[in-house]
């Protein structure tokens, strides 16, 4: 196997869930020949592609269901303030959530939708229906945390959408 | 008559500066507004993204009258046009934003 291939396999092992454009920048590589590459990978099994919320992610073959989702999510900016909140502060209301980290209730939604479907958080209800937000493994969910953080341009589009939600909030 | 705008040489350095440095920011700015659309799909993103995308068109107004493409007497009235332009889509974007941001869920309240 080509020098090229092995550290594109080397990466995606120590970045799980790593996106093509940050592949195509931190190895330095032109991305005709990354995605040659990652193709060859894929065809030969040592790279699994998962397509989530409009990013497609690279993960090891031996990445589990749960984790690959956990990962995606723990490199969106709000995403991660969101899961931190629930682990230092423990189970909470959503609102208190939104006042906590500063965000109208229409970007946590939106980002609460994709933790629950993912299973990384679900939302209690008690008897008069009233919402709690869990986490479904908290110690996990802050391994993965630290294991992985989002580039630069995802953090920028996590603050344009927090902005302009927050400017058009009612 | 002509002190505002006046007549822009085409080798003048610093508006050259500028307007690149004008086309590299809106172009950024026009990318995430893009970018965040795609990812909510709502109308008032689409109103934002297009509000940005009137700055770069403004921009690009600017470029093709030192290039000379735009006569001088034009680039006046539609850089001004996008103005309205922008104006009209940020107000239209704050309008829609009600209708298209629930903010609580019945449940939930």
């Amino acid at each position: 196997m080509s020098e090229t291939r092995k550290r594109i396999e080397r990466h995606v092992s120590t970045d799980p869930g790593v996106h093509f454009n940050e592949l195509v920048r931190t190895l330095d590589l032109a991305p005709g020949q990354v995605q040659y590459h990652v193709a060859r990978l894929l065809d030969a099994d040592r790279l699994d592609r998962e397509r989530l919320y409009g990013r497609t992610h690279y993960f090891p073959p031996d990445t589990g269901e749960w984790e690959r989702g956990a990962l995606s999510l723990c490199r969106r900016e709000t995403a991660r303030d969101v899961l931190a909140a629930l682990i230092v502060s423990g189970p909470q209301r959503p609102a208190a959530v939104a006042d906590e980290l500063g965000v109208a209730r229409s970007t946590l939604e939106w980002h609460l939708d994709h933790l629950v479907e993912q299973g990384v958080a679900r939302k209690e209800r008690d008897e008069r229906g009233r919402v709690t937000l869990v986490l479904a493994r908290p110690t996990e969910t802050a391994r993965l945390l630290d294991a992985v953080s989002p580039s630069l341009p995802e953090r920028m589009l996590d603050r344009f959408t927090r902005l302009v939600d927050d400017l058009l909030a009612e | 008559m002509n002190a505002l705008h006046a007549s822009p040489t085409a080798g003048d350095p610093a508006l050259v500066t500028v307007v690149t440095l004008a086309g590299l920011g809106s172009a950024a700015v026009l990318g995430l507004g893009l970018a965040a659309f795609v990812r909510r799909q709502s109308a008032s993103y689409l109103l934002v993204a297009l509000a940005v995308a009137t700055l770069v068109a403004r921009t690009a107004v600017a470029a093709l009258t030192m290039a000379g493409v735009v006569p001088d007497a034009t680039h006046h009235l539609s850089e001004h046009a996008l103005d309205v332009a922008m104006v009209a889509l940020v107000i239209a974007a704050v309008y829609q934003a009600r209708s298209t941001a629930p903010e609580v869920r019945r449940e939930e309240a």
